[in-house]
């Protein structure tokens, strides 16, 4: 294999040099390379030959990625995977052994990230005639942490939010929420993570609800449109003593919720540095009573592209368009009216994001444009209304 | 004259060959995505899949383009889009080891070999790095700053500071005319590494900060409820902000 190595280089430095080189450059090759060929024995080394020999033979990098990582020699496997992946993006097998192999070399990583900002709305109510404008301030912690427990990659997040508002008081929310499970890798190569997920609010300063569920995400490899899946199940329950404000509970929200949504992704589709993302989505909310029990179907188009960019990339701005559109049915009849409720929605939005180094900040416009089939009778809140938001957010990572 | 002629041709022959005779094969370029091309000497041409590379080579890449180079002693280097890296020094045999490379601009990845851990020696415009691990991620941006990222082990970096070490998961961020700064991984940091992160990856990537749009690859962005500021994971109800979506009764 040696001989056959020592061969190839010099057909191949022939076609680069002067024929007049040829002979001495196959002697100082052979020369050369003799020390370095004697020094490497073994397994793994008898493996590599034929690797160097041929770079792109997926056999040849198997069997040395394999070899490597009984040696305990990991990050050699995860080069040969790599390589069987570059000469074959389909080559299934050995993207599952590269994500397997690049998790189990991940560092532990802990993100924190702070949030701040204002946020103006001009129906904070949703009031179908119109309503109040109001500004709140915002505040929110978020703790993303991955790390191997006993073999396996598991991953954790902790969120916690709080609003107020300048004038309406009874508007202001608070939310915590913690989500845990482990992230396995699948035999494609995708990863999944099952999570354990429990969340509570509340109101006006008091208890709101609290919910706990099951997830299921779903992260696709690759450079193909289908990004990710997502499923969930969890089970909400309301207070029935927070009625005052713009909140309204009771125990008939209580509810089964199971949802899914699937996340569709294109790079570089107009620009050199864009992205397009479709995320289709669906809900069943089993709730108690009928006139809250609904199914929903959506989809959110985003999209990203960079305007500029300074210190050598430390810096950039992008402009970010979105649009959503979601349709909602309820079950049961409200007082008042003859048929279930019907809801339209659609919210069309601009931001404009910069980033420098760990600092984000995100200029954001939506029009939440919300038609009601209760759009007569009865009008109440959140049936048929037009809320514009303006917001200005600061995001820093540690 | 036929002497003459002789003499002449096995002369000039020589001095030809006398360049030549200083390139030593190093490696192999394993893997090729796009423009990346090779200069040894004044020559310079396309490096395809399979080609060798040698000692003093110079090793460029185009925009969405890159290239892993394979060295004997098992090194694989990861060269990113819009890079140049010389690979200076290789010697790998029983009387010694030492390996040196120097990168000048562009994104890499370095997996050490075989060799011992102090043959190995990165030299680049704001430090020179001594591998003390086995993954190290180099970023060198177009205003001066150098980005040091250790993927498994550690790294010693000697600077006009002084001499700064980072051991796994740890990243070096050497800004001109300012002192190093040992910290975390960024989400920027990485979107700048994501071609030699990520083998589908071709260019930097858009990071993944509040506002951009889903990509999908990870918990907290499927869950995300597109920009706001709050994550809802299980009231599926809202897709803005899991406050808000409590709002539409009263």
């Amino acid at each position: 294999m040696a001989v056959k190595s020592r061969a190839r280089i010099v057909g191949a430095a022939a076609r680069r040099l002067s024929l007049a080189g040829v002979g001495a450059l196959a002697l100082c090759a052979a020369l050369g390379s003799s020390p370095a060929v004697a020094q490497q024995t073994g397994e793994v080394q008898d493996l590599f030959r034929q690797v160097l020999a041929n770079p792109s033979d997926a056999g040849a990098n198997t069997r040395y990625a394999q070899a490597a990582e009984r040696q305990g020699e990991l990050r050699k496997a995860l080069a040969a995977y790599e390589r069987i992946i570059l000469a074959d993006p389909n080559n299934t097998q050995a993207r599952a052994e590269y994500e397997r192999i690049k998790a189990a070399l991940e560092p532990a990583q802990t993100h924190f990230q702070v949030g701040f900002g204002l946020q103006y709305e001009s129906n904070v109510r949703l009031d179908p005639h119109g309503g109040r404008s109001d500004i709140a301030g915002q505040l929110s912690l978020r703790m993303d942490d991955e790390r191997h427990v006993g073999g396996t990659s598991w991953r954790t997040g902790v969120q916690v939010y709080g609003d107020t508002h300048l004038n309406s008081g009874n508007a202001d929310f608070m939310y915590g929420s913690v989500s845990t499970g482990p992230v396995l890798t699948m035999e494609n190569g995708w990863r999944i993570h099952p999570s354990l997920n429990a969340e509570v609010g509340g109101a006006n300063y008091n208890f709101l609800f609290y919910s706990v569920g099951l997830g299921a995400a779903i992260e696709t490899r690759g450079a193909g449109w289908l990004r990710g899946m997502t499923f969930g199940v969890s089970y909400a329950d309301f207070t029935s003593s927070n009625r005052t404000g713009v909140f309204h509970s009771e125990n008939g929200r209580d509810a089964v919720v199971v949802g899914g949504r699937v996340k569709l992704g294109w790079e570089n589709v107009f620009t050199m540095q864009d992205f397009l993302s479709i995320a289709p989505g669906a809900v069943y909310n089993i709730a108690r009573a009928q006139d809250d029990r609904f199914w929903q179907v959506g989809v959110t188009a985003a999209y990203a592209t960079r305007l500029a960019s300074f210190e050598g990339g430390v810096g950039n701005v992008y402009l970010a368009p979105e649009v959503t559109l979601q349709y909602r049915a309820y079950a049961g009849q409200e007082p008042g009216h003859n048929n279930s409720r019907k809801d339209t929605r659609v919210v069309p939005g601009m931001k404009l994001i910069g980033t420098y180094e760990n600092k984000t900040v995100v200029l954001s416009y939506l029009y939440d444009h919300n038609d009601s089939n209760y759009n007569d009778g009865v009008l109440l809140d959140g049936r048929q209304y037009r809320n514009h938001r303006v917001g200005l957010n600061f995001y820093v990572d540690f | 004259m036929r002497i003459t002629l002789l003499t002449s041709l096995i002369l000039g022959s020589a001095l030809f060959a006398l360049p030549v005779a200083a390139q030593v094969d190093i490696g192999v370029a394993a893997s090729i995505t796009n423009k990346v091309d090779g200069s040894v000497g004044p020559q310079t041409k396309p490096v395809v899949l399979g080609d060798r590379v040698f000692e003093n080579e110079v090793i460029r890449t185009g925009t969405n383009s890159k290239g892993q180079l394979l060295f004997r002693d098992e090194t694989a280097v990861t060269v990113g889009p819009d890079s140049e890296i010389t690979l200076d020094k290789f010697v790998y045999n029983a009387a010694g080891n030492s390996i040196s490379l120097s990168a000048t601009k562009g994104v890499f990845r370095f997996i050490s070999g075989s060799a011992p851990k102090n043959a190995y020696e990165i030299k680049t415009p704001s430090a020179t790095v001594g591998v003390r691990g086995t993954i190290v991620y180099i970023g060198l941006l177009p205003d001066g700053t150098g980005l040091y990222y250790v993927g498994e082990g550690g790294i010693e970096l000697k600077t006009a500071f002084g001499v700064f070490s980072a051991s796994e998961g740890e990243i070096i961020v050497i800004r001109p005319g300012a002192a190093p700064e040992v910290g975390k991984l960024k989400p920027w940091q990485k979107a700048l590494f994501a071609a030699v992160f990520d083998p589908d990856k071709k260019s930097a990537d858009l990071p993944s900060v509040p506002g951009m749009p889903d990509k999908g690859n990870d918990l907290k962005n499927l869950l995300r409820s597109q920009g706001q500021i709050i994550d809802c994971y299980n009231s599926f109800q809202s897709e803005y902000g899991c406050g808000y979506g409590f709002r539409r009764r009263n």
